[in-house]
């Protein structure tokens, strides 16, 4: 199969015209298939008092980009940390996730009357051993001194289980002039902040105390329009815990365009 | 000669009819039908050494094939398992090769007895519980393939289901106090699965990589799996496209090109914080990303990243391709009250169900469109993991009034992490492109590291004319 000449002559002028729009500082605007959106969610947390001075900086759209420059500077030098910056790179109009979660599981109802089990400490104890539960708690006989008559205990009859961490959905839209993105955004950050006990008295079993997970649930969503390539700020979240802290949520939307269609190369057998 | 030459108005027949339709369901063209033959070999090596063998793959499969060979002899690798398939075209063939592992799910109240052992030889546990049910699972390779032959019977289109599982022994968690005072135990099965379903076209004779993994009981070791097809007329005619007709064959430019097959690779790495940052931009930039990647190789060599997975899966335009690597991890969900009736001393509740989990990688992927050096699919990307297992009070704290210390149990309840991309992506042909980038945190015994995946597309363009 011939290709014809006039084929190389509209490349030529297509990826002439490419080169100019580059030169004019907008993304190619070129045949193929359609554009796609690289959305990155950078989650960082930092002291408040060197959030403030950042928060300005990152609203302006002038300077957002140097604003995450300098936040990542400071997470490289561990005066910010890193919660995590996921991406999803989606074909536009295309909804699509990216999570990165921990699932904790923990009992919501119980069965027969309160077991008498004195425990100690916040919440569940860990395990060292993940494989063998039980050679673990072989190795930590932490009181195996106790001795005594079990007259009933309770045993978890339903479970619910809450995932922990970051996700990101989003959804862009991309405007005909090729940089302006129209972005449905749904991003969270879930912790667990530690245990609350809440106690009853009865005559008959004395003092129970239930322990209840406790979460922190950081979430912006959102429709935004934001230019390609320029950071924007998404969420600045005053945290619980660890106190003085903020996490704060930046959204980067960059318009990848498909490059221009070419002449397939003859091929043979598979292509190389 | 004279036989051949009675064979070129068919053979001009045969070429014509070879278009993407009669890859389809309809059957070929030509009389007679085809006995196929299908070889799958399960290879395994150690990872450093089988990623070069995965690209390779993409560019020159007999080379490859031929490299794994050398690795065999040389005893660098290792065949796990071959197995040799025959069906007729257009008809499917299973087969299952490995034994029935019976392991119990349910147990009862009652006080310690012993389940009867699956396996013979096997360490019995100090004591274990009674068994009230049981289900069993098939241990080894199963292989489903369904091949539709070409009108030219040089090419052959191929529907693949491969299961491996691997039985590693048994699990033991603890599970209450005997009346004598000894711990009791329960057993449950570990099973390792890999799981393939592909759509595939391939030369006759020419190997292809349908799919490897990392090893997940071994992350150091990775595992390819080899299928080539060769088919001969039942009738006993001779083929349609012999050598002869091979060499007198149009140029196949001009013949046209079969729909697309792609191949997907995935890399999972496992990353310093500092060392991701970094690498980063690169890995963002589509001229820069095949660098970042050798680098993350090299890192990966001297011991300072981690390789956690590898896929390379083919796929078809339209189809759906699937491969899964996991192990079913087994926990208690159900939990007796009150237990057995014996001293207490602190031990773990008695279960009376588990249920299963699958922790492990799934890539699943349907190839959309094709335009260019561009390929639009669908794609989605899963990987979970069990950091340990949280032990849990067995209900309220108590302290009774006259007895403030009595007894203590607990039950456990696993750690699960998940990571999910899910998303309809482009790639360009053979580029690198950042798929997942994410931080991973407690109880991640890796936390504060970053894991990085990365995808590439590889679009296999077959023709009708077969490699010498």
């Amino acid at each position: 199969m011939k290709f014809p000449a006039a084929a190389h002559f509209f490349t030529a002028a297509l990826l002439a015209s490419v080169a100019g729009q580059q030169d004019l500082g907008l993304p190619p605007q070129v045949a193929g298939s359609p554009p796609q959106v690289r959305i990155e969610l950078l989650v960082a947390r930092l002291p408040e008092a060197r959030a403030a001075g950042l928060r300005a900086e990152l609203s302006d759209p002038a300077k957002s980009s140097a604003a995450q420059d300098k936040l990542l500077a400071m997470i490289a030098k561990k005066e910010a940390e890193l919660v995590d910056w996921p991406i999803l790179t989606i074909r536009n109009e295309q909804l699509g996730q990216a999570a990165n979660v921990h699932e904790l599981r923990y009992a919501t109802e119980y069965e027969n009357a309160p077991f008498p089990a004195p425990q100690h400490g916040d919440g569940p104890a860990k395990v060292a051993e993940p494989k063998a539960p039980d050679k673990a708690d072989r190795d930590q006989p932490a009181d195996a001194g106790i001795r005594g008559h079990m007259d009933s205990s309770v045993a978890p009859t339903a479970f619910e289980k809450r995932d922990l961490g970051v996700t990101l959905e989003a959804e862009p839209d991309l405007d005909p002039d090729g940089v302006t993105v129209r972005l449905n955004i749904a991003a969270s950050h879930v912790t667990l902040l530690g245990w609350t006990k809440a106690t009853t008295e009865s005559t008959k079993l004395g003092k129970i105390t239930f322990e209840q997970a406790k979460f922190q649930t950081l979430k912006s969503k959102t429709n935004i329009t934001i230019q390609s390539g320029r950071p924007v700020l998404l969420g600045f979240h005053k945290l619980q815990e660890p106190p003085k802290t903020v996490e704060l949520f930046i959204v980067t939307a960059t318009v990848l365009h498909s490059e221009p269609k070419r002449p397939d190369k003859p091929a043979k057998g598979r292509a190389q | 000669m004279n036989i051949r030459l009675r064979w070129l108005p068919l053979l001009a027949c045969a070429w014509f009819a070879c278009s993407a339709d009669a890859l389809a369901d309809d059957k070929p063209a030509v009389a007679g039908s085809w006995q196929v033959r299908g070889d799958v070999q399960i290879i395994r090596l150690p990872m450093l050494r089988a990623v070069p063998i995965i690209t390779l793959f993409a560019d020159d499969a007999r080379g490859a094939d031929a490299e794994l060979h050398r690795l065999l002899a040389d005893g660098t690798a290792t065949l796990a398992h071959h197995i040799i398939a025959r069906t007729s075209d257009g008809l499917p063939y299973a087969t299952t090769i490995g034994e029935h592992i019976r392991y119990p799910t349910e147990y009862s109240m009652n006080d310690p007895g012993t389940i009867p052992r699956t396996r013979p030889g096997e360490k019995p546990a100090s004591t274990s519980t009674p068994a009230t049910a049981f289900e069993v699972w098939q241990s080894g390779p199963s292989f489903e393939f369904i091949p539709n032959v070409a009108s030219d019977g040089v090419l052959v289109q191929a529907v693949v289901f491969l299961v491996l599982t691997d039985y590693s022994g048994m699990q033991r968690f603890e599970g209450g106090v005997a009346a004598d005072g000894t711990r009791v135990f329960y057993e449950q099965p570990v099973f390792f699965h890999r799981r393939n379903h592909t759509n595939v076209i391939v030369h006759f004779g020419e190997p292809i990589l349908i799919g490897c993994c990392a090893l997940a009981s071994d992350r150091h070791t990775a595992e390819l799996q080899v299928l080539s097809l060769r088919a001969r007329r039942s009738d006993g005619a001779p083929q349609v496209r012999d050598a002869a007709a091979t060499a007198d064959a149009p140029n196949a430019q001009e013949a046209g090109e079969w729909p697309a097959q792609s191949r997907l690779e995935t890399f999972r790495f496992i990353v310093p914080e500092s060392d991701a940052l970094r690498m980063r931009p690169a890995l963002l930039d589509a001229r820069r990303s095949g660098k970042a990647f050798e680098e993350l190789l090299a890192s990966v060599r001297t011991g300072k990243a981690e390789l956690a997975e590898v896929f390379s899966s083919p796929g078809r335009m339209g189809e759906i391709t699937q491969f899964e690597n996991f192990r079913a991890q087994r926990f208690g969900t159900e939990f007796i009250p009150g237990g057995f009736s014996t001293p207490i001393i602190p031990h773990a509740m008695p279960t009376t169900f588990f249920e299963r989990h699958d922790v492990g990688d799934v890539l699943g992927f349907e190839l959309q469109h094709r335009e260019s050096r561009q390929l639009g699919l669908n794609l989605n990307l899963k990987t979970t993991a069990i950091h340990g297992f949280n032990r849990w009070p067995a209900g309220p704290d108590v302290v009774l009034p006259l007895s403030p210390v009595l007894a203590k149990s607990y039950w456990f309840q696993p750690n699960f992490a998940e990571s999910k991309t899910k998303t309809d992506i482009v790639l360009t042909d053979r580029e690198r492109t950042l798929l997942r980038f994410q931080k991973l945190s407690a109880p991640d015994a890796r936390a504060g590291r970053v894991e990085i995946v990365l995808v590439r597309a590889i679009t296999e363009i077959l023709t009708e004319k077969p490699k010498p």
